[in-house]
């Protein structure tokens, strides 16, 4: 998407907020390829956690789906536990990480 | 056409065999040779079988491309031709066919050569060295600057210590001897051989001896590295600045919306599994864990006592209503009521002792408690925690007070020598010895004044009644701290008791004994008590009607002790004689209903001096019953007004009668003031307090009756009670009833073979709800103390019921059986056990002389806070529906007794009443028959008749059909005119 598409005011705090007010989200997490936080609305340790470890999964993911095919792009990762799912979007400069609590466990 | 003899000179010049060709489009495709497709200027020869050439020539003849130089094709002897692309066009024509084998490796040769030609072998390899840059940082952790490297992120250093200081003990080692410790040292002992014998054959002096080496040494392990310290890398994270900057980037911003789009996306799809989901739900379910509740009764302790309750029928297990852990046994021999009477004579002297056990001893019991007949029934008083109340076979009722050892009950302390008793030396471990303390009463009621046979129920009456002395009618309860008795026997009589001196009747001044019951509450010293305890051994027991030994603090009671009322009941339908038979009461149990008082209150002021209504016909002043001497005595004390009433008893009569009958204070100066009898209806303590009594009777049947319409007997001094009402619903004498603990208007009674539950909040002369069982006998109930719908029950064959109210299947919820002998006592009790956790418990005493103590299991315990609310809409709509049945009944009754008088008439009139119907009949059925079959049929539903002779056009009223509701209304109205005809017949005679 290009630049000129948006508009000029659009805040990008505004687009964080937009994330983070979906139902049963419990937080947005906003950071670059190498694990450096950017944003965050989660506590500083979970960040931290969040960040390092969720980062580097997605880096290793994006590589495995270059290497299956490479004209092939990753393009979201989900991954969902007993307690949250986590939703990853990998991008070239930067990666978002929403942690949200599920309406139902899985094993209830 | 090529010339043939020409020999290629140049590049220009074809090699011999080699001829120029144009080849159509379709031709190219056909032999994967498409011009600047297959065939490029890079690669430019194609190997080709001639036979797709000759295939060609041969499909398509003179329209082929290769036609022109067919005959040279024929002529080839090659399996393989070369096409050769020439996009250039030397030869003027794009293409070229190779057909002789010099030609052919003529080109091949030419390729190699010309793609040999690319490698430049010419001009020498020259060396560039690389150029040095400036370092250019790429997220290592090391910088360079000028020629050091650099850490660039801080570190954090962690240096672990522990808090305390190693503790060094010094280890000292001694010499010993070998015989300082047992198995001190290892031999190898001489032995004689079986198998061969020795021969001496020469004797020689040899000798061995251990020398002691002795070695000092030491060993300790050193701290060479000290390994506390820890350095790690600081987290990176960005500043303020470089958030800012990153925010502001395109490349933040293009990414955050493609992110937001792709989230947006996500949550379009919530599930990430899909339709997989049941299968993997299934997959993780295989190996999911089922957690298995304990749903039956857990046995957990038990209290049996050799000597004292082996092989004897518990009567009785109460739990302290304060410390959860001390309960109180009674027992008597295991035989029947009517071989016991029998054998009563050849009894042992000594009466089986009331136990007190503590659950953390569960060895022996705590404290023995002397009695003076076995003991039925038990009761500890619910605001002194050291008062415990007993009711005997003989009919007499005891106190024991527990004073001297309730600080050992309380702190849960043994009260008998722990490790004496516990140790194997130790036989003799009873009374005689001074191990178990043996307790005497400290009052037994006067036997003249208790019943006459067994006590059949003994219960605390509500803490807002109070009966007193000098007057008939239940009140309103002014003591915060005591509590009335009700006792009942088989004879018939239901004793009201206070823990109270009464008033004195036997000679002895009430003042005196009251004195001396103060001073024995002050000069309760240890060391008199015990001088008191040493004397009550059990030859005193024995010769005890000379010398009585009570203790405690009740004393002054012992012997003296009599009922405050002595309740008779009459029911109103029989004659006087037969009611001592009728009525055997085995149980008992008093509600009061403070909620009617406002009513009787407001009744009262309003007309102040109303006549006397039916209602309080029978309420009729107590009669003295002996002459007030002592009275006069002792005037300061407050039975004083009692004298002074009894000489004026004619006095209170006239309006007055149904209210309360003895003023205290008033009366003495005003004996028939209206003012005065205005002041006393407002003070509630003066007011009658309305107060129900429900009595179980021997043949089953549930009695009720109103405490407050009372008559007294003149001869004997009995209260006489008429009953409201009896309902004979029990199959066998009611030996239990038990108020709910969670909602005191609703009773449950059980007896024999059956269990009920009545509602006090309204006048129903009939359970509620009622089951009958199958074969075993109930022989105890309980009430849960925490669900209120469940209800435990014990049986004859050892068995424990838990049923629910709510079920209407008349079997129980849950049983088990616990002992398989016969249960007689179940008590349901809280328990917090030392995990501070609070432990429902059930105990059940049965007739080996055991109690065994079971846990009540989590899904009969767990309790939702509605619960109480559930169970009174139960009763409830429990009620509306009797009393709507009731009512149908009573209708239907009715209705029958309506119906059945004109039915007598139509006899009567039988002719005409067939010939009346004959043409209504018919033209009712036509009609309907008419309406059925246009219904289904539609507009020809004539020739669906059954039967199209039958007259019908006259029959038939002139309605046209406008709806089929319309239509139904005639019918109805039809169906109504007839019906009135038919009474106008009926009536016409």
């Amino acid at each position: 998407m290009a630049t000129s598409e948006l508009p000029i005011t659009h805040d990008l705090d505004e687009i964080l907020r937009r994330i983070s007010d979906i139902k049963h989200i419990a937080g947005v997490v906003v950071v670059n390829k190498e694990g450096v936080t950017v944003k965050s609305t989660l506590d500083n340790s979970l960040t931290a956690m969040y960040s390092v470890l969720v980062s580097s999964l997605a880096t290793r993911a994006k590589s495995i789906i270059r290497d299956l095919d490479p004209t092939n792009e990753l393009t979201y990762l989900r991954i969902k536990s007993k307690k949250h799912e986590v939703l990853v979007a990998p991008d070239e400069e930067y990666i978002l990480i929403v942690v949200q609590n599920p309406p139902e466990p899985l094993n209830s | 056409m090529t010339d043939e003899g020409k020999e290629p000179e140049d590049e220009s010049n074809l090699l011999e065999g080699t001829y120029p060709l144009e080849l159509s489009l379709e031709t190219q495709l056909q032999l994967e040779c498409e011009a600047n497709g297959d065939l490029h200027s890079q690669e430019t020869i194609k190997s080709l079988p001639l036979k797709h050439i000759q295939q060609d020539l041969l499909e398509k003849g003179a329209r082929s491309d290769f036609y022109a130089l067919s005959p040279k094709i024929e002529r080839c002897s090659l399996d393989e031709v070369l096409i050769i692309f020439d996009p250039t066009r030397i030869h003027g024509t794009e293409f070229l066919l190779c057909l002789n084998v010099d030609s052919k490796f003529g080109y091949l040769n030419a390729q190699e050569e010309a793609e040999a030609r690319l490698i430049d072998t010419d001009s020498p390899y020259v060396y560039y060295p690389p150029q040095p840059r400036l370092w250019d940082g790429r997220g290592s952790d090391k910088e360079i600057e000028g020629s050091w490297e650099k850490n660039v992120r801080a570190k954090i250093w962690l240096k672990i210590k522990r808090n305390v200081p190693r503790k060094t003990s010094i280890l000292n080692f001694t010499n010993r001897d070998v015989k300082d410790a047992k198995d001190g040292y290892k031999a190898c002992e001489s032995y004689q051989e079986t198998k061969f014998n020795f021969k001496h054959v020469h004797l020689m002096d040899r000798a061995v001896q251990a020398v002691p080496v002795t070695m000092e040494g030491h060993s300790q392990t050193e701290l060479k590295h000290p390994k506390n310290i820890a350095i790690q890398y600081e987290a990176r994270a960005f500043g303020p600045d470089e958030v800012a900057e990153i925010w502001k980037s395109d490349s933040m911003r293009n990414f955050l919306s493609r992110a937001e789009k792709i989230m947006m996306e996500v949550h379009q799809e919530p599930d990430i599994m899909g339709h997989l989901r049941p299968d993997v739900e299934a997959f993780y379910r295989r190996d999911e864990v089922v957690v298995i509740e304990e749903t039956k009764f857990a046995y957990r302790t038990f209290f049996s006592e050799l000597v004292f309750s082996k092989d004897k029928r518990i009567t009785q297990v109460k739990w302290h209503p304060k410390l959860p852990y001390i309960m109180a046994m009674s027992v008597i021999e295991n035989v029947s009521y009517e071989d016991y009477l029998e054998s009563l004579s050849t009894r042992l002297v000594m009466p089986n002792v009331v136990m007190i056990w503590n659950m953390n001893y569960n060895y022996y019991p705590q404290v023995l408690l002397r009695v003076a007949d076995d003991v039925t029934h038990l009761e500890w008083h619910p605001f002194e925690p050291e008062t415990l109340v007993g009711g005997c076979v003989n009919g007499q009722l005891m106190i024991w007070d527990l004073t001297q050892y309730y600080s050992n009950l309380e702190s849960n302390t043994c009260t008998w020598d722990h490790k004496k008793f516990l140790s194997p030396q130790y036989n003799k471990l009873y009374v005689q010895d001074g191990y178990i303390p043996l307790l005497h009463w400290s009052a037994e009621s006067s036997k003249e004044h208790s019943h006459l046979c067994g006590v059949e129920d003994l219960q605390w009456l509500p803490k807002t009644v109070w009966f007193s002395y000098d007057s008939a009618y239940p009140k309103q309860n002014q003591m915060d701290d005591e509590l009335q008795l009700i006792s009942c026997d088989a004879d018939s009589n239901v004793l009201i008791w206070a823990l109270r001196k009464p008033p004195a009747e036997d000679g002895i001044d009430s003042s005196d004994v009251e004195d001396e019951l103060a001073g024995k509450r002050k000069a309760s010293s240890s060391g008199w008590e015990k001088l008191k305890l040493q004397s009550a051994l059990p030859a005193s027991i024995s010769t005890g009607k000379k010398y009585s030994p009570a203790i405690g603090k009740y004393e002054p009671l012992n012997r003296v002790w009599r009922p405050v009322h002595r309740i008779c009941f009459i029911d109103p339908k029989l004659k006087f004689e037969e009611q001592l038979l009728t009525t055997t009461i085995t149980s008992v149990s008093v509600i009061d209903r403070p909620d009617l008082i406002i009513f009787s209150r407001k009744d009262s002021t309003i007309v102040p001096s109303d006549p006397p209504s039916p209602k309080s016909k029978p309420q009729i002043e107590r009669k003295p019953s002996d002459t007030g001497s002592i009275y006069s005595r002792s005037s300061s004390r407050s039975h004083s007004p009692v004298s002074k009433l009894r000489k004026h008893p004619k006095k209170n009569s006239g309006p007055q009668k149904h209210r309360i009958e003895v003023p205290k204070q008033n009366y003495d100066s005003s004996e028939d003031d209206e003012e005065d009898s205005k002041s006393q209806e407002t003070d509630p303590a003066q007011m009658a307090l309305p107060t129900f009594l429900m009595a179980g009777t021997m043949f089953g049947s549930i009695v009720r009756v109103d405490l407050t319409k009372v008559k007294v007997d003149v001869e004997t001094n009995n209260l006489i009670c008429k009953v409201e009402w009896e309902c004979a619903v029990h199959d066998g004498p009611v030996r239990f009833m038990r108020r709910c603990p969670h909602y005191e208007k609703l009773l449950l009674t059980a007896g024999g073979y059956s269990w009920a539950l009545w509602s006090e909040t309204n006048s129903l002369a009939i359970p509620v709800v009622l089951h009958y069982i199958e074969d075993p006998l109930f022989t105890d109930v309980a009430w849960s103390l925490t669900q209120p719908h469940r209800i435990l029950f014990s049986d004859e064959k050892g068995t424990v019921q838990v049923w629910d109210i709510r079920s209407r299947k008349s079997e129980p919820f849950q049983s088990q059986d616990i002992s398989g002998r016969t249960i007689n006592a179940l008590t349901p009790f809280n328990y917090q056990n030392s995990d501070n956790q609070l432990v429902h418990y059930l105990s059940v005493g049965d007739e080996t002389g055991t109690v065994h103590v079971l846990e009540i299991p989590k899904h009969l315990n767990e309790t939702y806070p509605e619960e109480v609310d559930d169970l009174k809409d139960l009763i409830e709509t429990e009620v509306i529906r009797i009393r709507d049945r009731e009512k149908l009944q009573a209708d239907k009754k009715l209705a029958t007794y309506e119906t059945e008088q004109p039915d007598e008439t139509d006899d009567f009139d039988e002719e005409r009443r067939i010939l009346w119907d004959e043409n209504e009949y018919l033209k009712v059925y036509f009609q309907r028959e008419r309406f059925v079959l246009e219904e289904t049929y539609g507009e020809d539903w004539k020739k669906y008749l059954k039967f199209p002779d039958l007259p019908r056009k006259k029959h038939y009223v002139e309605i046209k059909r406008r709806g089929s509701s319309e239509d139904r209304r005639r019918q109805k109205e039809l169906a109504l005119k007839a019906k009135k005809k038919k009474g106008g017949s009926i009536f016409r005679k």
